[in-house]
């Protein structure tokens, strides 16, 4: 299931939980207007770095990839509604 | 107000990292309590600080090797669902009724660090998928109510129904707050009930504070560090029901 080796998954969730705070701050103080959606994409990280990490396999885990699928539609369906 | 946000995030972040809980327990009091900033703002504050606490958690336990990914994401997806619809629920609840569920959150972990060892050296637990999920989908139900990570279910559901090693549980119910604190946090925010500005700063501290946690962790004595955090929550906790239920001697 897991796609890659551990200090690159680890990486990836650094990467994006630094670049989504680093967004927050400097839109807070810059662009405030930006603060929203930046913000949005800092929430949705941890389903993003969990997409780039995990190999969705229907096949082999479809109970795993079921609930990737069900995280995403629902965080989805959060922004939307 | 940045300031402060930032101070909360860093104390709740470094303390939660030195003793071993989310840091929401502790940044919630300190937004409330210390900066007057009500209950119904400081929540949805504190799960932002929350994801950004357990998504540098996260980062370390995958790097090394501790985290059942698999099992995180069957999870995490119970305690999203119940993370979302406690954040639905307590956009309407009053900040009195919040404050006194939030009390009473904290007695439970009083209760449950006091009884810790024995819970730890538990050894007649069988494997219990049904139980493992009704305390996921409870611990996501409080996460989004009171703007925790649910740790304090999380953890038991790993080691004692699902029989997982202490270091495999930790680490797993960490990478399971960072969706459970982002879902709840999610609703918060498609309601506009969330305070951006505020959550970055209390984000940005959480993060640092647990950073400089997680390296200090070994270096202190983490009984010592127990004990003193017990007394402070008893403390807010007796605070918090006070002012939750309006107690007459509450200052």
């Amino acid at each position: 299931m897991v796609a890659m080796n551990n200090r690159k998954r680890a990486s990836i969730w650094l990467a994006l939980s630094v670049f989504g705070l680093a967004g927050l701050l400097v839109s807070r103080s810059l662009q405030p207007d930006w603060l929203e959606p930046i913000g949005m994409f800092f929430l949705s990280a941890p389903i993003l770095a969990t997409l780039l990490t995990v190999r969705l396999d229907f096949k082999k885990d479809p109970a795993t990839a079921s609930c990737i699928v069900t995280l995403v539609v629902l965080f989805g369906l959060t922004w939307m509604l | 107000m940045i300031y402060e946000s930032i101070l909360a995030g860093f104390v709740a972040g470094l303390f939660g990292a030195l003793v071993g809980l989310g840091g929401g327990v502790i940044l919630v009091p300190m937004l409330t309590l210390l900066f007057d900033i009500p209950m119904s703002q400081a929540i949805p504050a504190s799960l932002v600080g929350v994801v950004a606490t357990a998504m540098g958690g996260t980062s370390k336990f995958l790097f090394d090797g501790h985290t059942d990914v698999q099992l995180a994401v069957r999870a995490g997806c119970i305690t999203a669902i119940g993370a979302m619809i406690g954040a639905r629920v307590g956009g309407y609840l009053p900040d009195r009724t919040l404050e006194t569920g939030f009390a009473l959150l904290l007695f439970l972990i009083l209760w449950r660090l006091a009884v810790q060892r024995e819970v730890e050296q538990d050894d007649v637990a069988v494997t219990s998928p049904a139980r493992a999920i009704s305390l996921f989908g409870g611990s996501g139900l409080i996460a989004g109510l009171l703007g925790v990570g649910g740790g304090v279910l999380n953890v038991p559901a790993l080691r004692l129904a699902l029989k997982k090693d202490m270091l495999v549980a930790v680490a797993t119910s960490t990478m399971i707050i960072s969706f459970t604190a982002g879902a709840g946090a999610a609703v918060y925010a498609s309601a506009g009930l969330l305070n951006w500005s505020l959550a970055a700063g209390c984000a940005t501290g959480a993060f640092a504070g647990g950073r400089l946690g997680a390296l200090l962790a070994p270096r202190v004595s983490r009984r010592t560090l127990q004990r003193i955090f017990l007394i402070v929550i008893l403390y807010v906790a007796l605070e918090m029901l006070a002012h939750g239920l309006e107690l007459p001697w509450w200052r």
